[in-house]
């Protein structure tokens, strides 16, 4: 138990390494100060129980999620979505760019200039996330721009557990801008290999760490 | 240099979005006519020279380091135009695209500037009219709150009217049927109130009304409902009195209230009320029989002089 601690600690520790780096990019951006932190990472291979896989799911924000969805590829292959409150997505979006508060904050209309925000947001956070997947591994990734949806959650969920085979780094993040605290996830899917191959390499550091 | 097809750069000065095409070195190479007319400058004056050089709107750091990534680590990125005002032109509104890609070990940056301006136009007007929308929902609302504190309660003394009354009165007597409990109903009339009005005019009067209706709210329970009946005529419903005496309590709380009703320096009146009492179940089992029965009993206690409060005893 301990050993694997450590090595989800050392993941924490890198994934937390490539959100530092996408908050600093966005604060400078948005010229506000922005704190992104990865508190908790869990890893979930459906050859668990669908008990606990839905206990992790419960854990994730509520109601309507805006999910941004990024692949990735070459020597490893999944897709990388983040996702966040819908309903907290108005007050982040004024924040953003600096406009005064709109009537209804819970407001769930969107308008494509809006997605194209969290688009931008999204990339910057994703890319950093498996930038450092990446790194870790020592390989080279090819990206796409993620496409932002609005999901409800239960058919975020339903469409994740209809993979047959999978692996989830679930991380829990939470985004700090203004004051304004929004609790999120990122949900990688990575094929068995690729999980296991970062497990690995984050084995690896540990035995460096700790000879 | 890159060696590309001069076909394929004409095919790009066709698209609709401006492209840039940059090297390692962040020179330009290509440079199309849909960035001519975004930005004003010519192809000619364009290639070949430095992309921040040509582009100083570019050169923040955080474009430097996403470039970098871009070349190093093979990163997209995506620059909205809602965020980033004047990145490639201050007159347009444009979104930026920024991808790698590799030509014989070459690797290169291709940046797409799509113009959103009339797309950015169209939704802030959408927004304007569904903000406008939002206030005049918003006014109605308000202004249907009024038109319910309208019919709902009295514009003088802003107590309950009748109509509210009666509402309130079914209720509570449904409520006490069904519970068991007992009800009480006070009708309440100020003392000599015609010869306050005709000897100090109706604005006094309604002066006298007011205070009273304070002095009643003041000195009532919390969940009592005080009601102008008409006039100088109040109605107090009284749910949940454990025993018929503990009308007492309210009413001796009312008499040693404060009843002067300062009107100006020379004018100070001295105000009494004539209390009458009813009770369901004992006096009657409908809203009318107990305002009845109170109507009643106040008459009693104004016969006897005024300045009372009698309940309705059954002959």
């Amino acid at each position: 138990m301990h050993e694997k601690d450590l090595t989800y600690d050392i993941l924490k520790e890198i994934f937390n390494i490539g959100v530092g780096k996408a908050a600093n990019m966005l604060s400078e951006i948005v010229g506000k100060k922005i704190i992104l932190d990865i508190p908790n990472i869990t890893i979930l291979e459906s050859k668990e129980d669908d008990e606990e896989i839905y206990k992790h799911f419960s854990a994730l924000p509520q109601g309507a999620l805006m999910v941004s969805s990024m692949k990735f590829g070459e020597k490893i292959t999944g897709e990388a979505n983040l996702l966040f409150p819908a309903n907290k997505m108005r007050i982040f979006i004024n924040l953003c760019i600096g406009q005064p508060e709109y009537m209804n904050e819970e407001d769930l209309n969107f308008t494509d200039m809006d997605f194209d925000i969290i688009r931008e947001v999204g990339n910057i956070i994703l890319n950093s996330i498996i930038g450092e997947i990446g790194n870790t591994l020592d390989i080279s990734l090819k990206y796409t721009l993620p496409e932002v949806r609005l999901f409800n959650k239960s058919k975020f969920e339903i469409g994740l557990k209809d993979k047959e085979e999978f692996c989830i780094l679930l991380l829990y993040i939470s985004f700090i801008i203004d004051d304004v605290k929004i609790e999120g996830a990122v949900i990688i899917n990575l094929t068995i290999d690729s999980l296991n191959e970062l497990m690995k390499m984050t084995k690896d550091i540990e035995d460096d760490l700790y000879g | 240099m890159i060696y590309m097809d001069r076909r394929l750069f004409q095919i790009l000065d066709h698209i609709n979005e401006g492209i840039i095409i940059i090297d390692e070195k962040l020179n330009i190479i290509y440079w199309n006519t849909q960035m001519e007319k975004l930005t004003n400058i010519k192809q000619e004056k364009a290639i070949n020279r430095n992309l921040y050089e040509r582009l100083p709107s570019l050169d923040r750091n955080y474009f430097r380091n996403a470039i970098d990534s871009v070349v190093k680590k093979d990163y997209k990125y995506f620059f909205s135009s809602s965020i980033h005002k004047g990145l490639i032109t201050d007159s347009r509104k444009v979104n930026v695209r920024v991808n790698p890609f590799k030509i014989d070990n070459s690797r290169y940056v291709l940046i797409e500037c799509i113009d959103v301006t009339s797309q950015a136009l169209r939704i802030e007007q959408l927004k304007k009219f569904s903000n406008e929308l939002y206030l005049l929902n918003k006014e109605l609302k308000e202004k249907e709150k009024e038109i319910e504190k309208l019919a709902y309660y009295d514009q003088l003394t802003g107590l309950a009217n009748r109509t509210l009354f009666y509402n309130m009165a079914e209720k509570f007597l449904e409520e006490a049927k069904r519970n068991n409990t007992k009800l009480g109903l006070m009708f309440i009339d100020i003392d000599q109130f015609k010869r306050i009005n005709d000897k100090y005019g109706h604005k006094v009067g309604d002066q006298v009304v007011v205070e009273v209706a304070n002095l009643l709210e003041k000195n009532t329970r919390k969940h009592d409902i005080v009601s102008r009946y008409g006039g100088d005529e109040f109605l107090i419903l009284l749910p949940n009195i454990k025993h018929y005496n503990n009308y007492k309590i309210i009413a001796s709380r009312i008499a040693i209230a404060n009843r002067r009703v300062i009107v100006s320096d020379d004018i100070q009146i001295d105000i009494s009320l004539s209390i009458g009492v009813s009770f369901y179940p004992r006096d009657g089992e409908t809203i009318d029989d107990l305002i009845f029965k109170a109507d009643k009993a106040m008459y009693c206690a104004k016969n006897r002089g005024g300045n009372e409060c009698i309940h309705y005893i059954t002959k």
